[in-house]
């Protein structure tokens, strides 16, 4: 076990050094220069461009630069933000429990609802609501995430007028009691993280569906029978606890899923988290904060996926031990 | 004896893609208190269809009983008690043993709460005292260090073991009847034997009816008190095991004794018949046995046999029976 | 599917009778798109008739063979149907709607009109026909998405099955790559070479959202590979000592048709609403030419005052992609039915 998590360690460490260099390349490549970024629509003097450049460190060949970013890096320091003359850092602890909270909220919805829909679904298959179920979570995947939230917005926030439409809180958050702020928090979470559970609900309610129905076509599903056993501890403890094998396989893969899907969603919903952060920062070549957004996505990706194939090493008796 | 059991004109079918599967078709039979029958016949000839048919085990759909089908057990029918009912006759009066103990096992569950599971499934009785009576359990299936080996995962055992922690599950509510299924097929020649020995041991000492089902007549001489022979998805001869042996009256049991030298060596396939079992969807007409049959007549290729007396609680289905009392008469 | 053809057959045939003046008026344009538009929207109506006429007679076709399974599954049916009008409606565009997609037609007095007879689906802000912006947007959205696919399942299958069939240093080599290619998160990077790059135009979009799909297609193929190796018939067929080249392209390549169909097919709705995101953030599609999720773009900003902007576009993709996901779940069940 010891150096299996080595292992993977070791593996995720290096996808995410990857992910961090081809970065640093691809925005170095790209069209568009940095500092005329920053200024837009002003002109400004070459003089002041090159002074900006060598302050960036944009003077020197890519190698170089890499190396010293490279450098930074290992002591913690991510750089500075071009557009906001502050680290890059400080833009990610901003953003990040935005996107985590959201991220969060999310995959409880995902896995909350495609786990009861999918266990209803394999334990009756081919009824009649296994049916139904099955058009209704093939038409929720095939939506697109980001007109499912305008379609809310529309719908909730504006015809309905249930939910706020855009921001974390309201413009008077903060006259508001704890438990007020609390709850206009939530109110405006509400939408957001519908949009980006649903669809999520959707896939692991396909893919949990067939988990149970493999657990269910198992040998040992007619022994729990043939011991007298409720249909309903059949269901729950002996086809359920198989099928949390695969769930746990399906959560690792939904990660990334979940983080291009909140780009979307953070956009539709002007929510301050790492994908709107990210957009704005390529817009305005912003190198060091794109740097480290795609780092710490891929971080969190990668941590996740580990963290998936390690529970289900622990959730498996016939791999716990080894 | 009274009969504990009585099966009467069981037809089991699989509504499948390829048509409706006819995997038992009419099919009776009793077990008395105390007695062991024999149930036998070559792979496919529908005697695990007729084993889960018992306990309602068959899914349905695709599975699904036909209308003349009865099944009696003290006094009920099964096939039409409330599921709520039928739940208190599974393992605690009626249990069953499979034929892949391996596959039989949830993989992720403790072999001993699997065991207390079934306990508490049928008695109020705390965890303590069913993890207590698992242990037990598994001591009496003959299981080195059961305390220890109560928190073992199925995979942690031997193919042997885990077949004795089936019995012990089986057992752990003392059932009427046990019903094994090949109990023994799975397992290596020299774990058979043991395995057989356990069993016949905790029939006597629990006093148990039991149906053994195999597929080598074997085993059952030294095991059943009599036999009933399967083919093609009904019973073909049944009676008691010397009749049966010494007087077979169905050219099938006769194929099969003759592939069966000895008693004491088990054969792993029966070999002695030409041909093999027909599939389900579509029977020969007739007798179903006629197109591997030496000894086949006309009529057997178009009306299926009715069952014949060929001696004391003997009976078989076969022309030549008809025949014989013809020139008897 | 004889249904289908049939429904496609009397649709056609509508658009024709409707649309004549249209139709000659293309022709007479002399514009080569135009015409070519116009001569498909005359032919498909008897071509879709002659299908539905064939498959009418009875024992046309062997009712055990996988065409009858895949003719009866309706799942499959109901999916190319609906992809087939979307592919329809995109490469007949000019017959069916009278506007240029890019016409600003009055910017005072027609800007945001609601749906009505003249514009069946409304106008934007600046006054263009939102109908045929869709039409012209399926053409772009579709357009792109089987571009990518074939560009998916020609690198996918050749890397899989040069992996496969070769083996030892260059499959190791080649997976190692792939293991690299689904490690890094797909759609991130999308987002950020785009986002880059910014409004790419049809070709190089394509191209990049097929490079960046066939890792996961290339492992498929190759376990595939490797499983017919062991098959008995290839061995027999190495043993007779035929050529490599001779084993890919007679035995192997054969063999891998259906599993290549279910993904494409598969792939296509991904595709399609990978593209439509981009297009949606503004980094997709070029504007002012309509693709669908620019189409969403142009009206989020308006979604409560013209929601219709939104709504039609969103529900073209929405239909595109449950389209292809019914034809390839419907494939897959037809050609290997013990995975039902
Ligand atoms: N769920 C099912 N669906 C369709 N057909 C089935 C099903 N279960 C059993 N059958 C069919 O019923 C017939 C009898 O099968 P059964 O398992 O009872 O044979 P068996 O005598 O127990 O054979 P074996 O010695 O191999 O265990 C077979 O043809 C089998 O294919
Ligand atoms: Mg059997």
């Amino acid at each position: 076990m010891g150096r299996f998590v080595l292992r993977r360690l070791a593996q995720s460490a290096v996808i995410v050094f990857l992910v961090a260099t081809l970065t640093f390349v691809l925005l170095r490549m790209a069209p568009g220069d940095p500092v005329r970024a920053q200024f837009r629509d002003v002109t400004v003097s070459q003089e002041v461009i090159d002074e900006y450049r060598r302050s960036w460190g944009l003077d020197r060949s890519m190698p170089v630069q890499y190396v010293q970013y490279l450098g930074n890096l290992i002591r913690g320091d991510f750089g500075q933000s071009f557009s906001l003359h502050r680290p890059a850092w400080d833009v990610i602890r901003e953003a990040l429990p935005n996107t985590v909270v959201l991220a969060l909220a999310a995959l409880g919805i995902s896995f909350a609802t495609g786990m009861v829909l999918g266990t209803a679904q394999g334990a009756n298959p081919n009824s009649r609501m296994d049916h139904t179920l099955t058009v209704i979570t093939l038409a929720v995947f095939s939506i697109p995430i980001f007109w499912l939230g305008l379609m809310f917005m529309l719908v909730f926030g504006q015809w309905m007028g249930w939910f706020p439409i855009g921001g974390e809180v309201s413009p008077v958050y903060r006259g508001l009691p704890l438990v007020g702020q609390l709850a206009d928090r939530f109110r405006h979470l509400v939408l957001p993280a519908l949009t980006l559970g649903l669809g999520g609900a959707a896939v692991v309610a396909r893919f949990h569906r067939a988990a149970m129905a493999e657990a269910f076509a198992e040998n040992f599903i007619r022994t729990a029978r043939a011991k007298g056993l409720s249909e309903q501890t059949v269901v729950l403890k002996h086809a359920l606890r198989n099928a949390l094998l695969p769930a746990i396989t399906m959560f690792g893969l939904s990660l990334p899923v979940l983080f291009s899907g909140s780009v979307l969603v953070e956009y539709v919903f002007a929510w301050h988290g790492m994908g709107l952060a990210a957009f704005e920062a390529v817009g305005r070549r912003d190198y060091n904060v794109v740097t480290a957004i795609t780092m710490i996505g891929a971080t969190l990706v990668v941590a996740g996926n580990m963290v998936a194939d390690l529970l289900y090493r622990l959730a498996d008796p016939r791999t716990a031990e080894s | 004896m009274t009969a504990l059991l009585r099966v009467r004109h069981l037809s089991t079918s699989f509504q499948t893609e390829a048509g409706l599967v006819r995997a038992v078709d009419d099919v009776s039979f009793d077990l008395a208190e105390g007695e062991t029958l024999g149930l036998v016949g070559e792979s496919g000839s529908g005697k695990t269809v007729t084993a889960l048919s018992i306990l309602r085990l068959i899914p349905q759909p695709p599975g699904a009983f036909g209308p003349e089908s009865r099944i009696e057990y003290d006094g009920v029918d099964l096939l039409r008690l409330p599921s709520r009912e039928l739940r208190k006759v599974r393992g605690a009066q009626i249990a069953m043993i499979f034929q892949e103990p391996m596959s039989s096992l949830n993989p992720v569950l403790t072999v001993g709460s699997q065991i207390s599971e079934a306990i508490r499934a049928h008695e109020p009785v705390s965890r303590k005292e069913a993890n207590d009576r698992a242990v037990e359990l598994l001591d009496l299936v003959g299981i080195p260090e059961p305390g220890r080996r109560f928190r073992d995962y199925p995979h942690q055992m031997s193919g042997g073991m885990q077949q004795r922690v089936m019995i012990g599950m089986a057992l752990s509510c003392r059932p009427k009847i046990l019903i094994a299924d090949e109990p023994t097929t799975a397992l290596d020649v020299t774990i058979q034997a043991q395995i057989l020995d356990l069993l016949l041991e905790l029939k006597e000492r629990f006093a148990m009816s039991v149906l053994f089902i195999t597929h080598d007549l074997g085993v059952l001489a030294g095991v059943a008190d009599r036999v009933a022979v399967m083919y093609g998805g009904s019973i073909v001869e049944q009676g008691p095991v010397r009749a049966v042996f010494e007087q077979p009256a169905h050219p099938y049991t006769r194929g099969l004794l003759h592939a069966v030298p000895r008693v004491d060596r088990p054969s792993d396939r029966i070999e002695g018949i030409p041909g093999s079992v027909p599939t389900a969807t579509a029977w020969p007409s007739g007798c179903r046995f006629h197109p591997r049959c030496s000894e086949c007549m006309k009529r057997c290729e178009v009306d299926a046999p009715p069952s014949y007396s060929a001696g004391t609680d003997h009976t078989a289905r076969c022309w030549l029976l008809d025949q014989s009392e013809g020139q008897r008469q | 599917m004889r249904r289908l053809s049939l429904a496609i057959a009397i649709a056609g045939a509508a658009v024709v009778v409707l649309r004549f003046p249209r139709i000659m008026e293309l022709f007479s344009s002399g514009a080569a798109g135009s015409i070519v538009a116009a001569v498909c929207a005359v032919l498909v109506p008897p071509a879709a008739g002659l299908a539905w006429h064939w498959n009418r007679r009875p024992g046309a076709r062997p009712s055990e063979s996988r065409t009858a399974r895949l003719l009866d599954n309706r799942q499959f049916v109901l999916g190319t149907g609906v992809v087939a009008l979307l592919t329809y409606a995109a490469v007949i565009a000019p017959v069916l709607s009278s506007f240029d997609p890019n016409t600003q037609t009055d910017l005072l007095g027609a800007a945001t009109l609601a749906p009505s007879l003249q514009h069946p689906f409304g106008t934007d802000f600046y006054s263009r026909d939102l109908f045929s912006r869709m039409l012209y947007g399926a053409r772009w959205s579709l357009g792109i998405a089987f571009v990518a696919v074939t560009l998916v399942v020609v690198v996918g299958t050749s890397v899989g099955v040069i992996a496969g069939v070769t083996g030892g240093i260059v499959d190791s080599v080649l997976m190692r790559m792939v293991d690299g290619g689904l490690a890094i998160p797909r759609v991130l990077l999308l987002l950020v070479v785009a986002a880059l790059w910014g409004n790419l135009g049809f070709f190089p979009l394509a191209v990049l959202l097929g490079l960046t799909g066939w890792f996961g297609v290339s492992r498929i193929i190759r376990a595939e590979v490797l499983s017919l190796k062991e098959r008995t018939f290839l061995a027999a067929a190495r043993a007779l000592g035929i050529s490599q080249l001779r084993l890919v392209v007679r035995h192997i390549l054969p063999n891998l048709v259906a599993p290549v169909t279910v993904t494409a097919a598969l792939g296509v709705g991904n595709i399609v609403l990978i593209e439509a995101s981009l297009s949606y953030l503004g980094i997709g599609a070029r504007p002012p030419d309509p693709g669908w999720g620019n189409i969403i773009r142009e009206g989020h900003e308006l979604i409560f005052t013209a929601p219709w902007i939104s709504i039609f576009p969103g529900a073209a993709i929405f239909l595109t992609v449950i389209g292809f996901s019914l034809v390839g779940d419907g494939l897959r069940t037809a050609l290997n039915p013990r995975a039902s």
